[in-house]
């Protein structure tokens, strides 16, 4: 019952932030005024693009642009690569700032 | 080492390895992105329910003396899960797999919710590596006591020779 509950207001929580977040990109998309839509009549500018589908029609499979299989992990090792960067730079900075203060501490004590 | 010590280990590796997968979908394709991040996300709640008493603790003294460092790791907490909201609602909404599977409209292509996810994503790498930082002694002592290397003696003993080292 215990979880349940904790499960509920995990979700309540995340439901809140969730739809906060999506009543502001709204709004500033409305803000900014009306999207483009495209009327199929064979005229339309060539996109940058493909597979733009201002209907909401069903979207084609892209099993094209982000490798339908298994491929080299060079992302994950990417990703792995800057999680460790920002992990040491966190470490030195506080070893850093740590030497500072004591440092600090060691001058205040010799004072007095 | 106690039972939770060693499940919250193991969900934790576990969800960090399923976040590096999911993370590169180009390698995994689209399908296992979206459909891994769904599982992720019920992996994280069960994070939060194993850590919840923690998180219970330090929100009520939030604003009291002292607990600098329990703030500062909350606050990163709370960044952390809003930026992975923020990757879950964007995803959902370009979603590709998911939504068209479970019976729902898609949406028109919104590129402000792709340029969100992708911001997200990257940001979420940054705020993972301090997440990591910040609890770095915890994992490393409970890997060492999982691996039976690290009795209460030889930690110490371990802690002891580092602090003589340092001086």
């Amino acid at each position: 019952m215990k979880i349940i509950f904790r499960v509920i207001v995990i979700l309540v929580v995340a439901t809140i932030i969730g739809g906060a977040i999506f009543a502001a990109v709204n709004s500033s998309g409305s803000s900014a005024g009306p999207q483009r839509v495209f009327e199929d009549n064979g005229d339309r500018p060539a996109l940058a693009n493909e597979g733009f589908h201002p209907n909401g029609e069903d979207r084609p499979e892209t099993d094209g642009n982000f490798g339908g299989g298994i491929g080299l992990p060079f992302g994950m090792i990417e990703g792995l690569a800057i999680i460790s960067i920002v992990a040491v730079t966190y470490f030195n900075a506080s070893r850093f700032f740590g030497k500072k203060k004591t440092h600090r501490k060691c001058k205040l004590i010799t004072r007095a | 080492m106690s039972n939770s010590n060693r499940t919250k280990l193991l969900l934790d590796l576990g969800t960090f390895a399923a976040f590096l997968v999911a993370m590169d979908p180009r390698s995994s394709g689209i399908a296992i992105h979206e459909w891994l991040t769904i599982a992720l996300a019920a992996m994280i709640i069960v994070h939060l329910l194993l850590n919840w008493n923690w998180i219970v603790e330090v929100t009520k003294r939030l604003f009291t003396k002292g607990l600098n460092g329990s703030r500062i790791n909350y606050i990163l907490n709370w960044l952390l899960f809003i930026d992975g909201i923020l990757i879950m609602l964007s995803g959902i909404m370009i979603s590709e797999t998911v939504v068209p599977t479970l019976g729902l409209t898609t949406l028109p292509m919104n590129f402000t919710w792709r340029s969100l996810h992708d911001m997200s994503a990257n940001l979420s790498l940054i705020l993972m590596g301090l997440h990591v930082a910040l609890h770095w002694n915890w994992i490393v002592t409970t890997v060492k006591r999982l691996f039976g290397r690290g009795t209460a003696q030889s930690v110490t003993a371990n802690i002891m020779e580092r602090k003589d080292a340092q001086a």
